[in-house]
């Protein structure tokens, strides 16, 4: 399923004396298959934006094709396939652990999967709940029956997300799926995204002002500022600008600055991510 | 959506009104009370909604907000209008309709309007009140007025700070409700489907995080209250000490002026009730 937003445009409280423009004209395509990185400072959008993608947020003007479904469109056909886009585009909030309410963690991922299947069997459900907890690497039979806020915080968040991908989505959207974490939980949970990305959901979308894991972890990657989207592309093409990064009030990442200051003494041409640019530095030091 | 609940609906512009000082508006809005209830004819009525317009135009607040305030009461005035009107008795009166148990009779028409009035004022003054004073002068001015029963060891500045607490945190849950509320729609939650039981147990996964979520806002806070070596009442001092002005004196001689006339006309222009 691809994503095709054109001259997509939000404002908040449209019509009241505060309307605020959230998004301005944004038309981006977002490609099955991608690692896609949605960026901008606090403010500039981005939020707002993966929010039409789950339908949470109608869409105002322009238009947002998701897969065969055309959600600019409002009539009753569309607001009947609601329930079955936000299946197929799985969304994790910010600080996701905050959503959880069951008494048991088995109960509490189960209920996106009871809500979108309505008529399953319990013993698909099961299954279905089995493999969300043990992709996100949790041991299911020890937790299954535990409360989930008995949990430490990045299990909790496990959890959570848990309860999003066994639902199997298609596109999953993150909403800094990062913040919060330690060194340790963040590391982990990239290589989690990942497998989920190789094996269940197709597309991934992250939200993230973190220009670091946007150089490591991504594919593709879109800026915006203002609520507009000024620049997108490959980390590679778009660290190369990294005026542009920091007009938009966002740091470019460590391998980018270090490029920069290395500029003059040998040029190196990487992706930005760590250790693609270690080993051309390495390379470039040992050939001069 | 729920940001659109109108909270605290405090007007923010600059007038004579706003400038008061909380406690002399919260006295005169009591006092303005007892005058509505004193009030025994038509006249007088026309008398406190006098003084009402009056403080309308000195507050500068639009007189559609002030309106406003009558929408939320409006069912509960409609029916006492309507019991009042159909129920009410009193002796030799010229019955103009009678059905089982029904009566409308001259009297009854009088007290139901007269009723109705009563709570249509009422209201009207208290939203002034609210309109003109942000929550947290008006917590101020609750303090100071109840100050003098700290002396039987009444927390009054306790019962301050949790108002005030309160009042500030309204808004923020109602943020997080909303996110909470969009994470379980991005989950299949459908909360407007269903009979009456399904759809108050689709409920449930809104609440106990919200809930959850208050409690560890409480226990953020009391860390950081203390954090900042927050002790309560008696050591604190204030920064910004409430004053009485020439406001207060000037709203003070209109007040009384109203008092004044009512209880004249009360006297001479005879009692419809």
């Amino acid at each position: 399923m691809d994503v095709i937003a054109k001259e997509l445009t939000y404002h908040y409280n449209k019509g009241a004396k505060f309307a605020v423009l959230a998004l301005d004209n944004v038309s981006i395509s977002i490609a099955e298959g991608e690692f896609f990185g949605v960026i901008g400072h606090t403010g500039s959008g981005k939020s707002t934006f993966i929010q039409h993608l789950n339908a949470l947020i109608p869409v105002e003007s322009g238009s947002l094709v998701i897969g065969g479904y055309d959600l600019s469109i409002r009539d009753k056909k569309t607001k009947k396939s609601l329930p079955e886009v936000r299946k197929k585009v799985g969304m994790v909030f910010q600080y996701p652990e905050y959503q959880l309410f069951a008494e048991t963690v088995y109960d509490d991922v189960a209920f996106g999967v009871k809500n979108f299947n309505k008529s399953a069997d319990k013993s698909i459900i099961d299954q279905k709940v089995r493999k969300a907890i043990e992709i996100v690497g949790l041991d299911y039979d020890a937790v299954k029956d535990e409360s989930p806020f008995s949990l430490s915080g990045g299990q909790k968040r496990r959890v959570a997300i848990a309860g999003v991908i066994a639902v199997e989505p298609e596109i999953l959207v993150l909403d800094e799926p990062c913040a919060g974490l330690d060194p340790q939980g963040k590391t982990a949970l990239w290589k989690l995204l990942h497998e989920i990305h190789s094996t269940t959901a197709k597309t991934v979308i992250i939200v993230s002002h973190d220009m670091n894991d946007v150089a490591e972890q991504c594919t593709k990657a879109a800026m915006f500022d203002g609520g507009k989207m000024v620049a997108v592309g490959t980390p590679k093409e778009l660290f190369s600008d990294a005026e542009l990064i920091e007009r938009a009030g966002l740091e470019v990442p460590v391998t980018c600055y270090l490029t920069n200051k290395l500029k003059g003494l040998c040029e190196i041409d990487s992706d930005f991510k760590a250790d693609d640019f270690a080993r051309k530095t390495a390379e470039k030091i040992r050939n001069q | 959506m729920l940001k659109d609940v109108a909270f605290g609906q405090y007007y923010p512009v600059e007038s004579f009104v706003h400038k008061m000082d909380p406690r002399a508006k919260i006295l005169y809005l009591i006092a303005y009370i007892v005058l509505i209830f004193i009030v025994k004819n038509f006249y007088g009525f026309a008398v406190c909604l006098a003084l009402l317009a009056l403080t309308v135009v000195f507050a500068r607040v639009p007189i559609v907000k002030v309106l406003k305030s009558i929408r939320a009461i409006l069912f509960i005035i409609i029916v006492t209008f309507l019991i009042n009107l159909f129920l009410h008795r009193e002796e030799q009166d010229v019955v103009y309709f009678s059905w089982w148990i029904f009566t409308v009779t001259r009297g009854s028409v009088t007290f139901a309007t007269f009723m109705a009035l009563r709570l249509i004022t009422l209201v009207l003054g208290s939203s002034i009140l609210t309109l003109t004073t942000t929550p947290v002068a008006l917590t101020d001015g609750l303090e100071s007025l109840l100050s003098p029963l700290k002396l039987v060891k009444f927390p009054v500045h306790e019962l301050a700070l949790i108002m005030s607490i309160a009042l500030r945190f309204i808004p923020t849950l109602m943020e997080e409700t909303e996110r909470i509320i969009s994470a379980q729609k991005a989950r299949g939650a459908d909360f407007e489907s269903g009979n009456i039981f399904s759809r108050v147990k689709a409920l449930i996964p809104i609440l106990i995080p919200l809930i959850i979520s208050a409690f560890r806002r409480a226990d953020e806070l009391g860390d950081a209250m203390e954090a900042r070596c927050y002790t309560g009442s008696r050591v604190r001092t204030k920064y910004k000490k409430l004053k009485f002005s020439v406001n207060d004196v000037i709203a003070l001689f209109f007040v009384a002026a109203a008092f004044a006339g009512v209880i004249l006309l009360n006297v001479y222009a005879g009692a419809v009730i």
